[in-house]
């Protein structure tokens, strides 16, 4: 279901923290309806290009935009398109999940707040938690939460970052489940930074790879696996390409 | 407990302090405050000084012989005043945050399961949080001490007595059995609470309460601090006829002093203005005639101090205390 | 957009009321408003009692000329005179964590993570977050003042009058402005310093200067002196050291600010009493601005330091 329209799109985006270029001359376009996989060693600039689409950070030059919007100059605005869940987040604690979430629909401009959580817990087949202390939930539970927050606006596209890092296999499961059902049902483009291959392989449409802040891959899942017929997995195609340092 | 074990725990708790920004810039800050209030008494001193020679001169002027004014009298331990004061409220802090340090260090890497599972028992992990503790306290005292020295032999250019010396050490080494009180309870807080800021937080109300609520309220319901000027001196009233009005209102006073007493920080200031000669009834005499009176803030105050080294045994013992921080 | 601050806002509160270190806090604060007006009664009965006692022994005496009751000229507003020691103590530690934990709860759960990339601009945000905080220490300040009035109609010979009232709540209200001015401090360095420990350490360090070793800097005054209400002075001692430090640091030295606006309101002393509150705010008008110039200083500094924070560089984890 990959269409032709292009929602993210960077040119010449680069990015240096003290001199150090974190990203390098990135130019990258993702499709309207694509399940994007981004991959890449600790450091190599991931999470510095997600800070920069999701408007967190700056570019020190380039351009990028989301969904026809710039990230600088239209940032208010790209933020209504887009849903965020990043590394590690563990909500207030002291409030239950209703009132998180019903904090951040508020914040995204949801007026029917009460009936969206409701839709969106449904969809995520976690009904029944709303009173509960987000302090007592567990990893899993909490990415789910997560996850709500970032789709109770109705966005475009969805940034996730490293979204599989501490789940139990279940979890992994659950989660892959679920992005595929957004991206199938709700045709939100997903973007996901992972060094997790298997995951890639199991619910990716296309692949980038990252090699210390430079581009040096980005095909469909399906051509790339044309591409290198004899590899048997996924992994050897990335450490080949890493230790070749471009394809 | 192995004494081996003890001592190596000790001096990691050492060192650990020493690294500590926090405790570092808290250390800088009671270094400044004791030579602050040096200065201010040096230089209240001074201002008492100046006015004496000013009332000479103008009775002088006047043909008066200047003889029936005191002059003032340079009394070196009794410029300590601030800076035993400080060590109340200051101190205090420091040994929040001391207590605060030995705990969080292992848990916020939840290296506290690794040294567990060690063969070392948690009393000897107690045991040598509180040496290292110790150790460092009485680094940090001594060099308060020798600062003081040469500080006032300085400003006053008056050397100190032997018997002088003696109770300035018995003042520091008060000061240390106080500050110790703290930690303990700091270290508790530490153990138990989830949330280690939270710890602290709850440290710094106690603080608040011991340390400046209750004796503050104690000073407000001392009838002769009601008036501005005293009570009985706007009464025209001695000591004697003091004394015998207040017998009828012995409740009242009953449920001051316990008020009062309830507090470790009113024990210590008490003995400590006591020995140091601060209280001027005190000023001058030996140590025999100032324990005769003071022996009972002596007592609560070594209760308190030893109280507080055995719960942080006990309780460290007998709750588990592997609760991972989050 | 001032439905989002109102969003961020009602958002302050509702967290800052589940935090059971605040409520603590709180209870500690109200408690002691409540025991501060007992301790006065109970004080002025037995000091009264101390006086009438005291007259029949100095009449038995045979002394003729008796001194006047002490107390006939101590007014009853100054039954509340230890709320100002418990304002600069408890109210301004109480406020340091409102504003600390306001910002630092959001980083260390990496919840800034997530606000950032709603549609809500910075200055909407950190305007919620200003708006939530004096929300709630006006609920503070109200519930201080409430249970002040109700004392003082249960306390007989208390009745407050018109003139008292008002008093009063000039009183509370410049309460709140100096509270105000500690929470944002606690704010500030929640978002500049890199720890949690660090962050409620910097300010309670500053309100330890503040409160203690400006003053005694000032006056000469020892600092545990300066916790009696009967004895705040403003005043400072001969000598070129004190005069110096008196003209250079007095500026700085908010709590003498605060204590100096607040001891007439509540007519600490004597002299006091005859001062309309025209004229109290007349003789004091320098040290009420000088509390709004540090409010909006510790605002514009706390905003500052927001729009220059840095959110994905910070590495405060939980």
């Amino acid at each position: 279901m990959t269409g032709k329209n292009p929602i993210i799109n960077t040119q010449d985006l680069s990015h240096k923290y003290n001199n150090c270029l974190a990203l390098d001359n990135l130019n990258l376009t993702i499709y309207e309806g694509e399940i994007f996989g981004f991959l890449g060693h600790n450091g190599a600039g991931k999470t510095t290009t997600i800070n920069i689409l999701t408007t967190l950070l700056g570019q020190t030059s380039g351009k990028a935009t989301v969904a026809g919007l710039d990230t600088i100059k239209e940032s208010l605005q790209v933020k209504r398109q887009i849903g965020y869940l990043p590394e590690n987040v563990t909500f207030y604690n002291n409030l239950t999940a209703f009132e998180n979430l019903a904090y951040f629909a508020r914040l995204s401009g949801v007026k029917n707040v009460k009936e969206k959580v409701a839709e969106v817990l449904e969809f995520l087949d976690f009904t029944g938690i709303e009173n509960k202390k987000m302090g007592e939930f567990s990893k899993g539970m909490r990415q789910r939460i997560g996850i709500a927050q970032a789709i109770i606006h109705d966005p475009k596209v969805l940034f996730l970052d490293e979204p599989t890092s501490g789940l139990d296999p279940l979890g992994i499961k659950n989660l892959r489940e679920i992005i595929i059902r957004l991206n199938k049902e709700k045709h939100i483009t997903v973007f996901i930074n992972t060094h997790l291959l298997s995951e890639v392989a199991k619910t990716c449409t296309s692949i980038g790879v990252l090699n210390h802040g430079k581009l040096i891959y980005k095909d469909t899942l399906e051509k790339t696996l044309q591409k290198f017929p004899d590899e048997v997995a996924l992994e050897e195609i990335y450490i080949q390409m890493e230790s070749q340092g471009k394809v | 407990m192995n004494s081996l074990t003890i001592w190596i725990i000790a001096q990691k708790g050492y060192q650990d302090a020493l690294k500590n920004v926090l405790f570092l810039t808290l250390l800088l800050f009671l270094f400044s405050l004791v030579g602050i209030s040096l200065m201010v008494s040096a230089f209240n001193f001074q201002a008492q000084v100046d006015q004496y020679n000013r009332a000479i001169t103008q009775l002088q002027s006047m043909g008066q012989s200047g003889v029936i004014l005191d002059k003032p009298q340079y009394f070196p331990l009794q410029m300590l005043r601030g800076t035993i004061e400080y060590l109340e409220i200051i101190g205090a802090i420091i040994g929040i945050i001391l207590g605060y340090i030995s705990i969080a260090k292992e848990k916020g890497n939840n290296t506290m399961q690794l040294i567990l599972s060690r063969p070392i028992s948690k009393l000897s992990l107690i045991g040598g949080k509180i040496l290292g503790n110790t150790l460092l306290l009485f680094s940090i005292l001594g060099l308060i001490g020798l600062f003081i020295v040469f500080a006032i032999s300085g400003i006053g250019h008056v050397a100190f007595s032997q018997a002088e010396l003696f109770k300035l050490f018995l003042g520091l080494l008060f000061s240390y059995l106080y500050l110790m009180v703290f930690f303990c309870l700091s270290t508790l807080l530490s153990l138990f609470f989830k949330s280690l800021p939270n710890a602290l937080i709850v440290g710094f109300i106690i603080w608040l309460l011991i340390v400046l609520i209750i004796p503050q309220i104690g000073d407000t319901m001392d009838p002769d601090n009601q008036v501005p000027g005293g009570l009985f001196n706007s009464l025209h009233m001695d000591t004697h006829q003091q004394q015998q009005v207040m017998t009828n209102f012995k409740t009242y006073e009953t449920w001051r002093n316990i008020l009062e007493e309830s507090s470790v920080e009113k024990h210590y200031e008490r003995l400590t203005f006591a020995t140091l000669g601060i209280k001027s009834i005190y000023n001058g005499k030996d140590l025999r005639s100032i324990f005769q009176d003071q022996w009972g803030n002596f007592l609560w105050l070594i209760g308190f101090y030893i109280g507080s080294i055995a719960s942080a045994f006990y309780f460290s013992n007998n709750r588990k205390f592997l609760s991972k921080s989050n | 957009m001032f439905e989002q601050i109102l969003i961020v806002a009602a958002n302050e509160i509702r967290v800052l009321m589940r935090e059971k270190t605040f409520l603590l806090l709180l209870s500690v604060f109200l408690a002691m408003t409540l025991f501060s007006v007992l301790i006065g009664w109970s004080t002025k009965t037995t000091v009264l009692g101390i006086y009438n006692a005291s007259l029949i022994l100095l009449k038995q005496s045979g002394v003729t000329h008796l001194p006047s009751n002490p107390f006939i000229m101590i007014p009853a507003l100054a039954l509340f005179r230890n709320m100002i020691i418990y304002v600069f103590l408890i109210g301004a530690l109480t406020s340091v964590v409102i504003g600390h934990s306001s910002f630092i709860r959001e980083r260390k759960s990496r919840v800034v993570q997530l606000l950032f990339t709603k549609p809500i601009s910075k200055t909407c945000f950190i305007a919620g977050k200003i708006v939530g905080i004096l929300a709630a220490l006006l609920l503070i300040i109200f519930a201080v003042f409430f249970i002040s009035l109700l004392s003082s109609f249960f306390i007989p010979g208390q009745l407050l009058t018109q003139q008292e009232i008002i008093r009063l709540s000039l009183f509370y209200l410049l309460s709140l402005i100096y509270m105000l001015i500690f929470a944002m401090i606690g704010l500030l360095f929640a978002i500049v310093l890199p720890t949690e420990s660090l962050a409620l350490l910097a300010p309670i360090i500053i309100w330890v200067a503040v409160t203690f070793i400006f003053p005694e800097l000032t006056t000469g005054q020892n600092p545990v002196a300066l916790l009696n209400p009967t004895n705040i002075t403003q005043t400072a001692p001969q000598g070129a050291f004190f005069t110096l430090m008196h003209s250079v640091l007095t500026p700085f030295s908010i709590e003498q600010h605060y204590t100096g606006l607040a001891q007439p309101l509540l007519e600490t002393q004597k002299q006091f009493t005859s001062l309309s509150i025209a004229e109290i705010i007349a003789q004091n008008s320098g040290l009420g601005i000088s509390l709004f110039v540090y409010l909006i200083l510790a605002i514009a500094l706390s905003l500052y330091t927001f729009y220059h924070y840095a959110v994905t560089r910070d590495k405060m984890y939980e």
